[in-house]
């Protein structure tokens, strides 16, 4: 009784700096150590399930791109394979590689991104912008073809918005190819730093069975000796076609999470470099929406065409697909009633999942600790809040 | 006993001037030189090649209101970061210009450590006039450090002022004229560096102001004005760990370059807690205090000893 009279309750956030955006931490401490903390989420919540419900399938793009805006082409893909599963489109194969490619690019941005947080949440901000440093060249090759920094709105049903050149494909690999090099700088600030070592190994340390029955997905499960990925178990686009190698480290602390982030990043690169290399000539556009593809301007633009995907209508049914983001794994289930709003659509995200886990691993730790462990989890709050 | 003749006071006003002047432009060096290391620019935009920076800065922080939280003990809240600052500047009074000095003693380097150890009393006060649980914990923090880290930098000047026979910086001085203490004692010489890093809470050891914890520790009330006075005793602090670093162990102003020489072991010593700044990540409390008691201290004992029985020998 005694002892619990010592301990002070504080809120961390939501405008504390490492909580990564807007999360609140009630968290109970003695001194340094933390006995609890319980995450009070919800202050980015827009209503993304209902929002879908008011509006046309696309017109709720770009709001779905705001949830996860770190990797919005995951998500962005999703819903396209999506709607293209309910229309019975055949995307183009060139189409379906852009778009797998664009994805692994997305996977590196955002684990740089996830990186860099991570850096700072330590206490350096070096790592923070080398990792800035490193993503920009990305973010700037999404925006000459996409014309955005972080959302992209870079799919259509059926393909593309626009076809990438050949030159722009040696870009990528060229970037990609220096990504790689300086990779190994920021592992020597991180996983090959001593201290680093010291804040991160046997910290947060989550079980394999703990891990599956938190229903944590993505990196953290990965880390935690559960060869997971839905890019091998359940896969759609070019993911069928590819040669991907599972990562995984059976430690389940916050260094494996960063180890399978750093290799998973290692991998992306190769197979960016593979489908830029082998991506398949062909148009970018096929199904009943082709009149929109960019090499039709400025039919594309016409009133009857727009109208035609603005008016984008379901057949009555319900669908499913789901997909690896950066994150773990996201989830869609439609439900239409025909016409051109869904009766519902349910969102399945992977931070709110991974945030499940973070009382557990909070338990008895540091406060230091305990920002490791939060910011090893990878949380994006535009998606758990949604 | 000091004399107040108007020698006395130029040169404290050249003191004071000379302490804000070295924060001013310490502190821009280390945000451009930070700057270059993680690949951008640093400040640019104010005065040539963003060398008014700081004196805007100034302006800003001054410019403030003077803020003090409705729950704060507003006398100690008031007091305390200006104390602070006046500790820096007394140690800084004790430290010798050449054959000048404020305050002559035998016993300055005694004194100094004393003033040292003043410090985190100083911050504790701080910290609970704030009321603040952040404050609160960055204060305990503090003070917990700072006590670790202090027996390490004793025992690291130790033998120093064994071999020299003296607690005068000058003599320490003189007595590294065949070799750097660096060389003799470059155990103490370790020791010291942590010691100094931990105790100006500086990266890696700044947990008293993890900011991705703690948002400012023991400062995170302390805004505009009184942030200011704070900074601008740390940035003395740093002079002071940088002219001990020189004069200790990087045999001061003797040798054939005198003053100049001196001038620029001291500015490798401020580079080297800059740099560290921009490498490492910050360690946690009970690694910070397991790496002090556990390793450091023993560390520091056995070396002492090592040093005496080579000096008794060696008589």
């Amino acid at each position: 009784m005694e002892q619990e009279a010592k301990r002070t309750k504080i809120n961390f956030g939501p405008q504390h700096p490492s909580t990564h955006g807007v999360l609140n931490l009630l968290v109970e401490v003695e001194g340094d150590t933390v006995y609890s903390a319980e995450p009070h989420i919800g202050f980015l919540h827009r209503g993304f399930e209902k929002l879908a419900e008011e509006r046309r399938y696309i017109q709720f793009l770009p709001a779905l791109e705001k949830g996860d805006y770190v990797a919005a082409f995951a998500w962005d893909d999703l819903y396209m394979a999506l709607l293209e599963k309910a229309l019975g489109i055949e995307i183009p194969r060139r189409a379906a590689a852009i778009r797998t490619m664009m994805n692994e690019v997305q996977r590196i941005v955002s684990h740089l991104l996830w990186l860099a947080a991570f850096g700072q949440d330590l206490g350096q901000p070096t790592v923070f912008l080398w990792s800035f440093r490193e993503r920009e060249p990305f973010i700037n090759l999404f925006e000459e073809v996409t014309g955005g920094r972080l959302h992209y709105y870079y799919s259509r049903p059926g393909g593309l918005k626009r076809d990438v050149s050949r030159d722009y494909l040696d870009r990528v690999i060229a970037a990609v190819a220096k990504f790689e090099e300086r990779l190994s700088e920021l592992e020597a600030m991180t996983t090959k730093n001593i201290i680093f070592q010291k804040r991160t190994k046997g910290v947060g340390i989550l079980s394999k069975e703990d891990a599956m029955h938190c229903g944590v997905t993505g990196p953290v499960l990965r880390a935690s000796g559960v060869g997971e990925d839905i890019r091998k178990s359940d896969p759609f686009l070019m993911y069928p076609h590819l040669d991907l190698k599972v990562i995984t480290r059976n430690e389940g602390d916050a260094f494996a999470r960063t180890e399978v982030r750093i290799e998973e990043m290692k991998e992306s690169a190769r197979l960016v470099k593979f489908l830029a290399r082998t991506i398949p000539e062909g148009p970018v556009m096929a199904g009943p929406y082709s009149e929109t593809a960019s090499e039709k301007w400025p039919d594309s633009m016409s009133m009857a065409s727009m109208l035609k995907v603005f008016g984008l209508s379901i057949p009555q049914g319900e669908w499913f697909l789901r997909h690896e983001s950066p994150r773990g794994e996201i989830a869609m289930h439609l439900i239409s009633e025909g016409g051109p709003k869904p009766y519902r659509l349910r969102l399945k995200s992977p931070s709110f999942c991974n945030l499940y886990a973070f009382s557990r691993l909070a338990k008895n730790t540091k406060i230091a600790d305990m920002v490791a462990i939060l910011g090893s989890l990878d949380l994006v709050f535009g998606e758990v809040d949604r | 006993m000091a004399v107040f003749d108007i020698t006395i006071i130029i040169g404290a006003v050249l003191l004071t001037l000379f302490g804000g002047l070295f924060a001013a432009y310490i502190g821009l060096l280390e945000r451009k030189l930070i700057g270059r290391i993680h690949s951008r620019y640093g400040p640019t935009m104010v005065g040539p090649y963003g060398l008014l920076q700081t004196v805007a800065d100034a302006i800003k922080f001054m410019q403030k209101d003077f803020f003090v939280p409705k729950r704060a003990d507003k006398l100690l809240f008031i007091v305390s970061p200006v104390f602070l600052t006046f500790l820096s500047f007394l140690l800084l009074s004790y430290l010798p210009w050449g054959n000048f000095s404020f305050i002559v003693s035998q016993y300055d380097l005694l004194i100094i450590l004393g003033i040292v150890a003043l410090s985190p009393v100083i911050i504790l006060v701080a910290a609970w006039a704030s009321n603040s649980k952040y404050s609160s914990i960055g204060g305990l923090r503090a003070v917990t450090q700072i006590l670790a880290y202090e027996g390490v930098l004793f025992l690291s000047i130790l033998p120093l002022v064994f071999i020299s026979g003296s607690f005068s910086l000058a003599e320490i001085i003189s007595a590294q004229k065949n070799y750097w203490f660096m060389f003799s004692e470059p155990f103490a010489f370790l020791l010291f560096l942590f010691a100094v890093i931990a105790i100006t809470e500086r990266q890696p050891f700044d947990l008293p102001e993890a900011e991705s914890e703690l948002v400012q520790g023991w400062l995170t009330e302390f805004g505009g004005p009184f942030f200011a006075v704070i900074l601008l005793g740390q940035y003395i602090m740093l002079y002071v760990a940088s002219f001990l670093l020189a004069a200790l162990f990087l045999g001061g102003w003797g040798g054939a370059f005198g003053w100049i020489g001196f001038a620029v072991k001291v500015f490798a010593g401020v580079l080297v807690f800059i740099i560290s700044r921009a490498t490492y990540f910050r360690m946690r409390l009970d690694q910070l205090l397991d790496f002090s008691w556990k390793f450091l201290v023993p560390l520091g004992f056995a070396n002492f000893l090592l040093s005496l029985l080579i000096v008794y020998t060696s008589l």
